[in-house]
């Protein structure tokens, strides 16, 4: 940006304020300094900041910075950064925004690197999950799928003790309103899922549709999204579904979700969540397939939880691409970061693991590989205007949920807004 | 109201027609409302704490303020569960907390009194200017100021969040000391005029004695806002040593997995100790106030 | 008397016309903020009116786009209007609600309560939270379908609320209710400005046998005129700039069904969720001339209702 130019000469005026001593040490160090930035928690940046300790021990020129922040601040500070021509080296990417990033020329292609990150021990799946337009810019640092989350105990309570491919949509209907028998009016089977993007994606890919089409426009039609909402709708009317005003409370958080506030015994989100989802539950969950179509496909696919990416910008793309392969491709560095980031892309890492499972872990793994065998193949990365079109889904839904829009109207609202939102860019 | 500024001074009279028993009364009902009314401002803090103490499991659905246990594990794991540890951040923290005091206070007076007291042309125009700068959302200036400081290279310093502060960016302070400046009575910097004093001396020895109790309420407000600002140090700090105490703690909540739920707690109560103990040290400043009666009338 | 507000430049004693005409002395004090708002305001301010005019996805550069973002903004954005009417629903609750609590418990507060220190902090402790997690959580515990509001309304009135803060046509006051809980910030320059009023001056009304409402009608009031007015300047400015309330208690998404989609917080989802700082510009420029106008409509009428001391002759 051509203001940078401009504001050069303030460098000179305000030098000698920043020869107080206060400068950061960073500016003046010799060897390479790579920038590693990550959004997480305690337990993540613990896992991780020991891989780059130990990762620095080997290669004692390299020296690698620690910048963590949660995940709401993360993008914006990214955005900054990148914006400021700063980025950090190594950057940990979602899926959602890999195709933001990568298509503005922000991140590197990762085929440049192949001499030192080796992505031959990855299936064919997991390594696709970080390409866009024919090029990797990501590594998938864990793989998941979505998953239902539901409450153990309420479900042998109205004797279902076996989730499979049964479980339907229909046979749904009967558990969650057999559920919201137990406690009426405080607690209800399942959780209002018409409002989350995810879960209409997966519901079209049921039935062999998708939400974006590869060039990024609206791949749904008004009547899917009406459909959508009166499957919605019918539970929410025969009371197995929580009502409006208990949807409304969950706004993304997985402490907001209903069965983290103990009012649904059905959520729906994604399988490596489900360590974050006991953590705060008093009672034992388990994780299963989504509810299923007869005759249909299973909606689910393997997707990345977390990618890592390298800057375009970066002074020494070469150690961070050997940094990256040593977090997914050695057994040391594998160990350390465990799966707390999802199961490992790499097969050779995931025997490496297997051993030190504990049983969240285990019913992790084990979910992933059944997901496996069911999966569709993995939709093109969202478009930009996906994060808008998310807000819109809830936004859209609530109004419908509260009967401020009916159904057919909720469907044509939404369908028309997204076309918008993709036009507009 | 000019009557009764006028009006001159007396000794306080007693209070005729209150008995003692109604006085009493009347005390102890006001404390009762007092007590109850503190109880609905302590609570979110009392839930805070009585969290750091009760297993995750159970933190989102028990409301209740009494803690189930007084195993303070959450305090220690918390306050060591980062990289650096929170006497790093409290360090960090402090220093920028205290800076930025010192710079708004003696900058924002100065430019105070300029618009206050003193006449100049364009002044109308400057002060029109500085009310503005309060209107624009930071959001939409972030990105050009983050370039800026980059090309002198303070990112990664606290420098962004100290120097400006030195150089009276923040209009909130010097509209504010405006307000009260002006309401000091002019005949006392005239008399001082009268008998030679310029304006630097007018400054030091007459307005700042008496407006202790807005400069404290800079101090604290300053103080307060710049320990809890969480945007600014997001920004522009990258290295987990230099975080500040905030932004320390949004790394225990991870809105899309894990979180240390028990440790943001504790920390989080922790971290109001040093911004509850600058204002109890400063209220005092605001509550003496200055005898001002004496220059009157 | 008081003909002036808070620039005036006329009127001033013959006496000391000369002294204080001297420019230099103004410009010198002034220094520092001359030097902030060159070196470290203007640019990005002006920078940030260009990219109003241009469409800025944060990872390219921007591009010009003429007026695009500002007749979109005012021909076919429905949130637009939306975070617009949200923000002064907001505003019109929230300012004399919390300008009323601060004063009242300011005043409350300011006579010698014994332990005045303790409860002034603790009253002062709802503003030391700010956003917190910790807020967030509690506040949907009070006001959530089965929260602590409604078992107080089922008890006394035998009557099920609905879920105060979930549902669109109440969400916005909860989020009043928390704006004036968190009155502390008032209440402490309130108390300043009480602190500044001359002790004698209650005492010679005593003394005339005015009784304590007159009090506060014929001393308080005026007197504390020119801290109402920054207060209310203050308040109206910063709740047009409204943001941390709803962020913290709707996560961001501003529902439901934008029913709690405060201005900036439109204008931080354009700009930082869906890459549109171009927009997100305008937007704040237009608010800018928004709370301008406001502003200056308060300055106006502040020459019939402030009075300062030292306009005093």
């Amino acid at each position: 940006m051509t203001m940078m130019k401009r504001r050069t000469f303030l460098a000179g005026a305000l030098a000698s304020a920043s020869a107080v001593g206060l400068a950061s040490k960073a500016q003046a160090q010799a060897g390479t300094r790579i920038r590693a930035y990550w959004w997480g928690n305690p337990e993540r940046d613990r896992r991780t900041r020991a891989v780059l300790d130990a990762y620095q021990v080997k290669n004692a020129s390299v020296q690698v910075s620690s910048e963590s922040v949660g995940w709401g601040d993360y993008w914006t500070k990214l955005a900054t950064q990148t914006a400021g021509g700063n980025p950090p080296d190594l950057i940990q990417m979602d899926y959602r925004y890999i195709y933001e990033y990568s298509r503005r020329g922000t991140l590197l292609a990762l085929e440049t690197q192949a001499k030192v990150l080796d992505m031959k021990g990855f299936s064919a799946g997991a390594r696709d999950a970080g390409m866009v337009d024919g090029k990797l810019y990501g590594v998938t640092m864990g793989t998941n799928s979505k998953a239902m989350v539901y409450d153990v105990a309420m479900f042998e309570k109205v004797g279902v003790t076996k989730l499979d491919a049964n479980f339907t949509w229909d046979e749904m209907a009967r558990v969650a309103a057999e559920i919201s028998k137990v406690n009426p009016g405080k607690y209800w089977g399942t959780a209002d899922n018409s409002r989350w993007e995810q879960g209409f994606e997966h519901w079209l890919n049921q039935r062999g549709k998708l939400l974006y089409t590869p060039d990024g426009k609206a791949a749904f039609t008004p009547a899917d999204v009406t459909e959508w909402f009166d499957l919605w709708d019918k539970l929410r009317k025969s009371g197995a579904c929580a009502p409006a005003e208990v949807a409304a409370l969950n706004t993304g958080s997985i402490d907001q979700y209903e069965i983290s506030r103990g009012v649904a015994a059905m959520s729906y989100a994604n399988s490596n969540q489900n360590v974050a989802f006991q953590a705060i539950n008093k009672n034992k969950l388990g994780i299963s397939l989504f509810p299923q179509q007869k005759g249909m496909a299973s909606g689910h696919y393997i997707k990345p939880a977390m990618l890592m990416s390298i800057s375009s910008k970066s002074r020494s793309p070469e150690d961070a691409a050997k940094l990256v392969n040593f977090m997914m491709n050695e057994a040391e560095g594998a160990k350390i970061l465990g799966i707390e980031r999802g199961v490992p892309g790499s097969a050779a890492m995931q025997a490496v693991l297997g051993p030190d499972l504990d049983d969240l872990g285990k019913a992790q793994v084990n979910f992933v590989a059944e997901a496996t065998k069911v999966a569709v193949p993995i939709p093109p990365p969202p478009p930009k205007g996906a994060g808008e079109i998310e807000v819109l889904l809830r936004r859209v839904g609530d109004s419908v949920a509260f009967g401020r829009a009916s159904v057919k109207d909720g469907g044509t609202q939404f369908h028309q807004e997204a076309v918008s939102v993709l036009a507009r860019g | 109201m000019t009557t009764v500024a006028e009006a001159s001074p007396a000794n306080i009279p007693a209070q005729p027609g209150e008995s003692m028993g109604r006085v009493v009364l009347g005390g102890l009902m006001r404390h009762a409302v007092l007590i109850a009314a503190s109880f609905m401002m302590l609570y979110p803090l009392l839930w805070m704490a009585a969290s750091a103490f009760k297993p995750e499991a159970i933190i989102f659905t028990d409301l209740s303020i009494v803690p189930p246990s007084l195993n303070p594990r959450n305090f220690f794991d918390g306050w060591y569960a980062l990289e650096a540890s929170f006497s790093r951040f409290y360090w960090n923290s402090l220093v920028v907390a205290v800076l930025v005091v010192i710079g708004n206070v003696v900058s924002c007076s100065m430019a105070a009194f300029a618009f206050a007291k003193l006449e100049f042309r364009g002044k109308k125009l400057f002060f029109a200017m500085m009310m503005a700068t309060l209107m624009l959302p930071y959001h939409v200036t972030l990105i050009p100021q983050y370039v800026l400081f980059l090309n002198i290279g303070w990112v990664d310093t606290i420098l962004p969040l100290v120097v400006p502060k030195f150089m009276a960016v923040d209009a909130f302070f010097i509209f504010l000391m405006v307000q009260f400046f002006r309401g000091l009575p002019r005949e006392l910097d005239e008399a001082a005029m009268i008998d030679g004093c310029g304006p630097w001396r007018i400054f030091f020895t007459i307005i700042l004695p008496l407006s202790k109790p807005v400069l404290a309420t800079a101090a604290i407000f300053s103080f307060l806002w710049t320990w809890n600002d969480f945007f600014g140090p997001l920004i522009y700090l990258n290295d987990i040593a230099n975080y500040t105490v905030p932004l320390a703690l949004r790394a225990f909540v991870d809105t899309t997995g894990q979180s240390a739920w028990g440790q943001l707690f504790a920390m989080s109560t922790l971290a109001l100790a040093p911004i509850f103990i600058f204002f109890l040290l400063f209220q005092r400043l605001i509550i003496e106030g200055v005898a001002m009666s004496g220059l009157k009338g | 008397m008081a003909a002036s507000v808070a620039l005036a430049s006329s009127g001033q004693p013959k006496l000391s016309s000369r002294f204080w005409r001297e420019d230099i002395h103004g410009y010198l004090f002034l220094l520092p903020w001359f030097a902030g708002f060159i070196f470290f305001t203007l640019g990005p301010t002006l920078v940030s009116l260009y990219l109003s005019f241009t469409k800025f996805d944060l990872l390219s550069p921007p591009r010009w786009a003429g007026l695009d973002n500002y007749v979109y903004m005012f021909t076919q954005d429905r949130r637009f209007t939306a975070a617009l009417s949200v923000t002064f629903i907001y505003l019109i609750f929230e300012v004399p609600l919390k300008l009323c609590f601060a004063l009242l418990v300011a005043i409350a507060l300011d006579r010698s309560v014994r332990g005045g220190n303790l409860y002034r902090a603790i009253f002062y402790v709802p503003s030391l939270l700010g956003g917190s997690v910790a807020i967030a959580v509690l506040w949907r515990q009070l006001f959530q379908g089965d929260g602590t509001i409604n078992r107080i309304i089922l008890s006394l009135f035998g009557v099920q609320g609905p879920s105060w803060i979930s549902n669109p046509d109440t969400a916005v006051y909860t989020l009043v209710i928390l704006a004036v809980w968190q009155f502390g910030s008032p209440m402490i320059i309130f108390l300043a400005g009480l602190r500044q009023i001359p002790k004698d001056l209650y005492e010679a009304a005593e003394i005339d046998g005015a009784g304590k409402f007159r009090q506060f009608r014929s001393i308080t009031l005026p007197l504390l005129g020119p801290v109402i007015f920054f207060n209310l300047v203050l308040q109206t400015i910063e709740g047009f700039k409204a943001f941390t309330p709803a962020f913290i208690v709707s996560g961001g998404t501003g529902g439901p069904v934008d029913s709690t989609l405060f201005y900036t917080l439109y204008l931080y989802q354009e700009a930082f969720a869906n890459f549109r700082m171009g927009y997100a510009s305008a937007l704040a420029w237009v608010l800018l001339v928004i709370i301008g106008v406001f502003t200056a409509l308060s300055f106006a009428s502040a020459r019939y209702w402030v009075h300062y001391d030292d306009d005093r002759r």
